[in-house]
């Protein structure tokens, strides 16, 4: 216990133990009587009162005191009494009175007519009927007796003349007086009342026992300064201890983007596979698009529910013509490629259209036609779909492909790389067979998901079509794959909103750990 | 990608017989995906290169193949009705092509006449471009009587009483005022004359590819079907009678056919006869790898894919392929079908043998390079869409509007163009995020696109760097010591000139020029005018820059 007590004194701030030892020569000492004696500002005892408050070692108790006085309609109808009053007095003799004549008869502004009447209504002074006003026998009984705000109003006008420059508090009244208080607070400008708040300090249990083991008051340095260094000043004074586990203001390092993160992790298995960086526009001709790849003109992936053309600008430079025919020939009839085509009138204004590209698929088709195998290539970019923005569609995200173009290359090999890819990427997948026009053994890499109890698709692969190949030159099986990285980016992160990637909230930014912790083995 | 809805009773009575647990692991590979399941109904998505499989029928007749209950391919007799279609010369610059088939002997029921036309529908899009390339009808055969004809008719003449409808409607009426008339009239409303096909005593059956006559629609009653497909694509048309006549074949409906009488020719549909392919031994093996295959190891795996198989010798195998497989192109293909019955799981994945050095490309090392130094500054990297919209970019930070990449059908207002610049995103930013703590340091890097007309995509990539930082005393000062320290990192000397750009405050904005042995970056930096400030209902100072690199 002592220890314990011990503990709190050294940690106390030297403007909390003069605060504790004043109270100890005088529990009754008001917070300004302390700031006098202590030469402290206000502020400061306040302050460390609510600290030692805070430790359960003081406490603070705060009352609040409303004083009472007459404001200028106040005064005004306190000397001419209330207009009800006035129209009561008329009453008294009348008995009844028109409306029309109220103002003429009683002397009261036509601006009070509409209060006069509420209040004689709600004091049960008088009744009205079709437009005439009749006294009660309830107000007959106040022609001699004051209402309870009638009698405040006196108290506050008598106390106002008075020379004792005395307060009348809301505390002070009685019950008549309070209901009175009540009344005329909802009248405009007749009273005003004023708050004030007052501290009173009361020792607590554990400020007795502090005070009972004692403690000196020395004069402790805070912030540990280079003139003390330099002066060697520090020799002399005693540092504060600091409670080390008082709040403390938040940091935010500055931070890479969670799906730049993922981007560079894939980008880095990659490279480490051996696999060169290729880049392509995001602006392509449905020609490298899709013409390329060998999607038929008419094939439902192209049409503008799906795709994004480009009204400026509209069309693109085909390449050359040997290219473009030999592309032409593929679709039409499969050329020589043993194919038997798609069977259609190919045409070449239709291939020259500009879309925003939907998948980087493009990028290795012209990677394939300007490089030789053996290849190795990976490309990481942003893609376009025509979709609304939602929960789990944006109109881009990013996907990242890769192709192996050698002698021998067959399916096997396209299962090893996606294992190991994945693997990297610390995911188990499962293979099914896919669709995808420009490869043939199309196959879909799953992930299990226990929260979904379901299988998801994270990318595609296949080797590419013979009728993909042949029109670019290549005559070695190529193997390839892409998967969009905005899903793996929300599975890797928990989120279900893929809008949270690009319209970021930056709290949570800020918040969202670079890493699950340092592993050194 | 085309769905398909199903109970597992439906599989029970075409006599599949295995667990509900083991289909949901057997359906996917053999190439589809579960979108959902329960303990009653499935819901699967088949690919769009078999819509074969788009009918109960069809993904029984696959699954009894994978499951090696039935193999082989699956026979259906075609007899000849006697009956002609007779076609009209003029149809042929509409929609000429047509082919027919008589299916007699089939059940249907409320469940059965639902899946027919779900069945329909689907084919109506995976094959016929929404109608457009491929129609389909369906008619009671018991109310008409061939032959038939298939005539362009003017859109006055030929009133008819449209499917669900209870009067009788001219063409014209039909495509005004018929819910399904008037979300297909695009496809005929431009010609002159509509086609009909009507039968021997003129009665109308369909005016495709629009919608059929009430005369002939199915009822649970209906005992014997005609079906009609037209087009504009004599090779869909024909696939597509051929999987609807499978499919229906698969559960001993008795198929008819019927000539097709043109102007110059005549043939006979439905023509159900396969086609065949040789697939060599040995490519398989290579293309698959890690597997020994022989002829016969290839002829029953192609029996399992529902075909048939004459083995020529140890390394050719001929595939018969059943004609409603319109996704076998080439020899490859087979393979592909080989590998999917062989079971890909079965398959040892290897990684292949080939040696690189891999090389990564400048444009992405250097962003990587700026992105730790503004780390390093303290900024926080966003990143947002390249699309973006004129009001955005321009006039909302008082930009002049210039050429750029504009998108030819936006799907929302604020999604029209491609950006040129990086700052306006940030801004975005800032307002999105206009409660959270300050002070708020943000940065971007990403690539806009410019207009170029000699490339051979007429634009170019530039990449840009932007950063904004937002607090109660943010000035110029700061903007530019961030900036400086930027390019003195970058090894940029760095050279200031004046700037009257609008989006800053006049006099302090600040263009720069950044020249180094490697290349030159221009940008510019300042103080965000307030009333671009209040444009974003921002309530702090903003400054920012932007940096491109040439």
């Amino acid at each position: 216990m002592s220890e314990n007590i011990s503990k709190i004194i050294n940690e106390l701030h030297i403007y909390e133990k003069k605060v504790l030892k004043s109270l100890g020569e005088n529990e009754n000492y008001s917070p300004e009587e302390i700031a006098k004696i202590n030469s402290m500002d206000i502020k400061s005892v306040m302050s460390a009162a609510g600290s030692l408050a805070s430790k359960d070692i003081i406490e603070v108790e705060k009352s609040v005191t409303e004083s009472i006085a007459l404001n200028d309609n106040g005064k005004k109808y306190t000397e001419i009494g209330l207009p009800e009053r006035r129209v009561l007095n008329v009453l008294v003799d009348e008995k009844e009175i028109d409306m029309k004549n109220l103002a003429k008869s009683t002397g009261i502004e036509n601006y009070e007519i509409k209060i006069v009447i509420g209040w004689l209504l709600r004091k049960n002074w008088a009744k009205m009927d079709k437009g005439t006003i009749t006294i009660t026998e309830f107000g007959e009984e106040f022609e001699d007796k004051k209402g309870n705000d009638e009698k405040l109003l006196e108290i506050l006008l008598k106390n106002e003349n008075s020379d004792q420059n005395s307060q009348i508090l809301s505390s002070d009244l009685d019950e008549d007086l309070y209901s009175g208080l009540k009344q005329l607070n909802e009248r405009k400008n007749l009273i005003k009342i004023e708050k004030e708040t007052t501290h009173t300090f009361k020792l607590l249990e554990k400020g007795i026992k502090i005070l009972k083991e004692g403690f000196t008051i020395q004069e402790e340095a805070t912030q540990l300064t280079s003139e003390q260094i330099k002066t060697g000043e520090w020799k002399n004074l005693k540092y504060r201890p600091y409670d080390i586990d008082a709040e403390y203001p938040e940091i935010f390092p500055g931070k890479g983007h969670p799906l730049r993160r993922i981007i560079e992790e894939i980008r880095e298995i990659f490279l480490n596979l051996g696999f060169s960086e290729s880049n392509g526009s995001i602006l392509e001709s449905a020609f490298w698009n899709f013409d390329s790849l060998f999607q038929p003109q008419d094939h439902a992936a192209r049409e503008m529910q799906d795709t994004f053309y480009v009204k400026n600008p509209q069309d693109c430079h085909l390449p050359g013509d040997d290219l473009v025919n030999a592309v032409a020939e593929a679709h039409e009839t499969g050329g020589d490629t043993g194919s038997e085509g798609w069977n259609y009138k190919w045409d070449k204004y239709v291939a020259k259209q500009s879309v925003l590209r939907t998948h980087t698929t493009g990028i290795s088709t012209r990677c394939l036609e300007e490089n030789q195998p053996p290849l190795k290539m990976f490309s990481v970019g942003r893609v376009f779909r025509r979709e609304t923005s939602t929960y789990k569609h944006l109109p881009e995200f990013h996907q990242v492909e890769a192709i192996v173009a050698a002698e021998g290359i067959n399916y096997q090999n396209l299962l090893g790389i996606l294992k190991g890819f994945y693997k990297k990427l610390k995911f188990e997948v499962r293979f099914r067979p896919a669709y995808f026009p420009y490869t043939y053994l199309s196959t879909e890499c799953e992930v299990y998901l226990e929260e979904k109890e379901s299988w998801i698709e994270l990318g595609g692969s296949g080797m590419f079509r013979p009728e993909v190949l042949a029109p670019l030159g290549i005559n070695v099986p190529v193997l390839a794959f892409g998967l969009g990285i905005e899903r793996l980016t929300m599975i890797r992160y928990d989120i279900s909103d893929i809008r949270m990637l690009y319209k970021s909230d930056i709290k949570w930014l800020r918040e969202l750990p670079i890493d699950n912790g340092i592993k050194l083995d | 990608m085309p769905v398909i809805t199903f109970e597992y009773q439906d599989l029970k009575e075409l006599g599949i017989n295995i667990k509900n647990a083991k289909l949901i692991d057997i359906l996917p590979m053999l190439g589809s995906d579960i979108e959902d399941f329960d303990d009653e109904t499935l819901k699967v998505e088949f690919f769009p290169n078999r819509p074969d499989q788009l009918s109960i029928e069809g993904v029984s007749r696959s699954l009894k193949g994978f499951i090696s209950q039935e193999i082989g391919l699956p026979k259906y007799n075609v007899e000849t009705s006697g009956q002609k279609v007779f076609v009209d010369k003029e149809i042929e610059n509409i929609r000429p092509y047509i082919a027919f088939a008589i299916i007699k002997n089939v059940n249907f029921d409320e469940n059965k006449l639902k899946q027919i036309m779900d069945f329909q529908e689907q084919l109506h899009w995976v094959i016929g471009r929404d109608r457009k390339k491929v129609a389909i009808g369906i008619h009671n055969l018991d109310v008409i009587n061939g032959d038939y004809k298939y005539i362009a008719s003017s859109p006055d003449e030929n009133s008819f009483i449209p499917l669900d409808h209870s009067n009788k409607l001219s063409p014209r009426e039909i495509l005004e005022e018929h819910e399904k008339g008037s979300k297909y009239a695009k496809l005929i409303s431009g010609y002159d004359k509509y086609p009909f096909i009507l039968d021997k005593d003129d009665n109308i059956l369909s005016m495709p590819p629009i919608i059929n006559g009430e005369l002939t629609k199915l009822t649970d009653k209906t005992k014997n079907i005609l079906v009609d497909v037209t087009g504009t694509d004599e090779k869909a048309v024909n696939q597509t009678l051929n999987i609807i006549c499978s499919s229906f074949g698969e559960v001993g409906g008795k198929i008819k056919s019927l000539e097709i009488v043109y102007d110059d020719r005549i043939i006979e549909t439905p023509d159900l006869s396969p086609k065949s392919m040789n697939v060599r031994v040995d490519l398989c093996n290579e293309l698959i790898g890690g597997v020994n295959l022989n002829a016969k190891d290839v002829a029953n795996l192609l029996f399992k894919a529902r075909m048939d198989a004459n083995v020529i010798n140890e390394n050719e195998v001929e595939a018969i392929i059943p004609s409603y497989r319109i996704d076998i192109l080439h020899e490859v293909d087979i393979v592909e079908n080989i590998a999917i019955q062989y079971c890909i799981n079965k398959i040892e994945a290897k990684l292949p043998d080939v040696s690189t050095i891999a090389y990564e490309h400048n444009w992405f090392t250097s962003e990587k390079i700026i992105r730790e130094l503004l780390i390093g500054l303290g900024f926080q990297e966003i990143m947002s869409l390249m699309l973006t919209s004129e009001n955005n970019h321009y006039n909302k930070m008082k930009q002049k509007e210039d050429n750029h990449v504009q998108v030819s059908k936006p799907i929302t207002i604020d999604r029209t163009m491609i950006r040129k610049s990086l700052i306006n995103s940030l801004m975005e930013f800032l307002e999105d995020n206009k409660h959270e703590d300050l002070p708020q340091k943000i940065f971007e890097i990403g690539d806009t696109l410019y207009l170029e007309e000699k490339n051979e995509t007429k634009v170019k990539a530039i990449k840009k760097l932007a950063g904004a930082i937002c607090h109660s005393t943010a000035n110029f000062t700061e903007i530019k010591s961030t900036v400086a320290s930027v390019l003195a990192n970058l090894r940029y000397e760095m050279e200031i000139s004046s700037s009257d750009n609008p989006t800053f405050i006049e006099g302090r904005v600040a263009n720069i020029k950044g020249t180094s042995k490697s290349g030159n970056v221009v940008g510019y930096f300042g103080e965000i005018s307030p009333e671009i400030i209040t444009n974003f209902e921002l309530e702090y100072p903003v400054i920012a820059f932007e940096i491109e690199f040439l």
